[in-house]
């Protein structure tokens, strides 16, 4: 499975209720040289502009009206854990997890 | 004499990029029809210039980052993919009106037309980026360029009313005759001028040719605190070189013949040759950076080996790209379009798309992981926030000002 | 969140590709993940180069048109990208990816060595 076939797919939830677009792959890495990527769930939400240039990251400091802008965009997104992906089709992804039941992605970046 | 040496690449960025083709034609233009009251244009650009220079220049040092990488990084790779779009095309622009430009300039000294040497000068800028080291190109072109500082010593020599010059670039107003848009128009073409994104593209990719590390962030420095001062001092100084000369008359300036008249007028023939080889040497100079800076940004994107540092062999993919665009611009530039237009075009342009290559180094340069304790301080992220936001501005008012003045009628 | 979570944007995508001796071998263009046989969480098996891995992340009638391109110089018109597989990667930070091979061992090396040969070679001064 390539990246591209999950990031930009719409996400439903059970309800069929539009979580939001995949914006990026959330990885652990182990492994003895850090090497191995197992992928542990996806960031959905509706802009992705403020992930893209990093600013969901806590390394980003400032200039604060850009930090403060990129949040705030970013504030609605969700963090999807792999296990709760029932069915990765052409168009859209379906998840077991309601959505209200999905954790903030702000609260579980890196 | 060393440390001389190493701000060279300031001195040719300066050189090259601040004082080309598109500064010499709007700082002239201007001040025979404005005289200094738009000297503030030139320095908040390069105010700007030198803030997010020594940003190209730390991200380059500190996190072996050029300007493409950290584009493709941080925008993503279709954002980044019309970033690449814009920029290449406006750098193809910019690398014909320079070739027009040194064309124009062999004329002058020759007499043989234009059309004439504009191939010749294509074959020489891509011999140059063939077959020239890195290091000579900075040397020879920056000590060269400063051939310009005649434009300092004419001004001195000629009745220059210096109250008045200082009374206008201090108490910035529209001159009377003239409409506000227009004076805006023009102001937003030598903030175009000075800020070409070509420049931050050749700076931080410069600073991976010379290999700097940490270890060189004061020469980093040097080279944007020195650097672009200077180019703004030559600007300047061809700016107000035009007020005692040219104002009186309302010379408009469409040729570059023109420009060369305060000098004839105060030093004669001597000051002539120094000017002409000043002109020829930025122009040059700007023409290679402009190139390169295509083949650079391309390869940064796709990941390729780039950079004068390897032997052409061994970059294929960025010499190809750069023989393609001298060839493209060359071409252009023999259809007979007229240099100076192009110019003009590509320095309004320019203003347009500033925003796309500085706000990526904005972002990088305040990434701890990148960037580690070298992080922009608060007052350069203040400074910096307030420049994003007048190059926004300029940004936005670009197209309305080109049409509302039909490109300053 | 535990230490060592990452995600693809902060460090996997678009991160240039250096080969054991440094020179660049391209970028990330895409990534491939596989689920393990015994189920469970994909891995990452394979870093993806080339046009035909970016034609579709840049999407549309441009990326398909980029991914034509990339099938054209892909030996018997191959859709599928070049593979960098996970075993081949020694580091892997934010910054680079950095290779155990060669870049001529690696077929994202065509498009380098065919202007070599027919473009760049074959001007005086190349080498």
């Amino acid at each position: 499975m390539r990246g591209v076939e999950l990031i930009g797919r719409a996400v439903v939830d059970p309800q069929g209720r539009s979580v939001g677009y995949v914006h990026d792959l959330v990885f652990r890495r182990t492994g003895e040289n850090r090497c191995r990527f197992e992928l542990i769930g996806l960031e959905c939400g509706k802009a992705a502009i403020g992930d893209r240039l990093g600013y969901t990251r806590d390394a980003m400091r400032g200039p604060w009206p850009l930090t403060v802008l990129f949040r705030w965009l970013s504030r609605h997104s969700l963090f999807v854990e792999w296990s709760a992906v029932r069915r990765i089709g052409p168009e859209e992804i379906e998840i077991r997890t309601p959505m209200d039941e999905l954790e903030r992605f702000i609260d579980v970046a890196p | 004499m060393r440390g001389a040496l190493k701000i060279t690449l300031g001195i040719m960025t300066a050189i090259g990029g601040f004082v080309d083709i598109g500064d010499i034609v709007t700082a002239s233009l201007t001040g025979a029809r404005f005289g200094m009251t738009l000297a503030w244009a030139v320095v908040l650009a390069t105010a700007i210039m030198v803030l997010y220079g020594e940003m190209a220049g730390r991200v380059a040092a500190v996190s072996k980052r050029a300007m493409f990488d950290v584009v493709r990084e941080r925008l993503g790779v279709r954002f980044a993919m019309v970033n690449l779009g814009a920029n290449a095309l406006l750098s193809l622009l910019t690398l014909a009106a320079e070739i027009g430009g040194v064309a124009l300039v062999l004329h002058l000294v020759t007499g043989i037309h234009y059309l004439i040497w504009v191939p010749v000068v294509g074959l020489g800028v891509w011999l140059t980026i063939w077959r020239l080291p890195f290091q000579a190109l900075e040397t020879v072109f920056g000590l060269l360029g400063l051939c310009l500082l005649v434009f300092a010593a004419a001004l001195v020599l000629l009745p220059t009313d210096w109250g008045s010059l200082w009374h206008e670039a201090i108490h910035p107003s529209v001159p009377a005759g003239e409409a506000l848009p227009t004076w805006l128009f023009y102001a937003i073409s030598l903030i175009g001028a000075c800020l070409v994104p070509y420049q931050v593209i050749f700076f931080s990719s410069g600073g991976r040719e010379e290999k700097w590390s940490v270890k060189d962030m004061k020469d980093a420095r040097l080279n944007a605190v020195v650097g672009f001062p200077l180019g703004m001092v030559l600007s300047l100084s061809i700016m107000a070189a035009m007020v005692p000369v040219l104002r009186p008359d309302s010379v408009d300036v469409r040729h570059l013949g023109q420009v060369t008249l305060p000098i004839a007028q105060a030093l004669g023939v001597l000051g002539l040759i120094l000017t002409f080889i000043g002109f020829f040497a930025c122009v040059f100079a700007a023409a290679t950076e402009s190139a390169l800076s295509i083949g650079y940004s391309v390869a940064q994107y796709f990941g390729w080996t780039w950079g004068k540092r390897h032997k052409p062999s061994a970059a294929p993919r960025f010499h190809v790209v750069c023989l393609s665009s001298v060839i493209a611009a060359t071409g252009f530039m023999l259809t007979s379009v007229d240099p100076i237009t192009v110019t003009i075009i590509t320095v309004v342009l320019a203003a347009a798309a500033i925003p796309l290559t500085y706000l990526p180094l904005l972002v990088v340069a305040n990434d701890r992981e990148y960037m580690g304790r070298y992080v922009n301080k608060h007052w350069q992220n203040g400074l910096a926030t307030i420049a994003l936001l007048v190059m926004v501005v300029v940004s936005l008012a670009t197209p309305p000002l080109l049409f509302a003045t039909k490109a300053g009628q | 969140m535990p230490q060592g979570i990452v995600t693809a944007n902060d460090m996997l995508w678009d991160r240039q590709i250096y080969d054991r001796d440094g020179v660049e071998v391209g970028k990330v263009d895409d990534i491939e993940v596989t689920i393990p046989d015994d189920g469970g969480a994909p891995t990452l098996t394979a870093l993806l180069c080339g046009p035909t891995a970016l034609g579709p992340r840049l999407g549309g009638r441009f990326g398909a048109w980029w991914t034509a391109i990339g099938q054209r110089l892909r030996p018997g018109d191959e859709l599928y990208p070049v593979r960098v597989t996970a075993d081949m990667i020694v580091t892997f930070d934010r910054h680079e990816v950095r290779l155990n091979v060669t870049a001529a061992e690696l077929p994202t090396n065509r498009l380098r060595a065919w202007t070599r040969q027919y473009i760049i070679g074959r001007i005086p001064g190349s080498r």
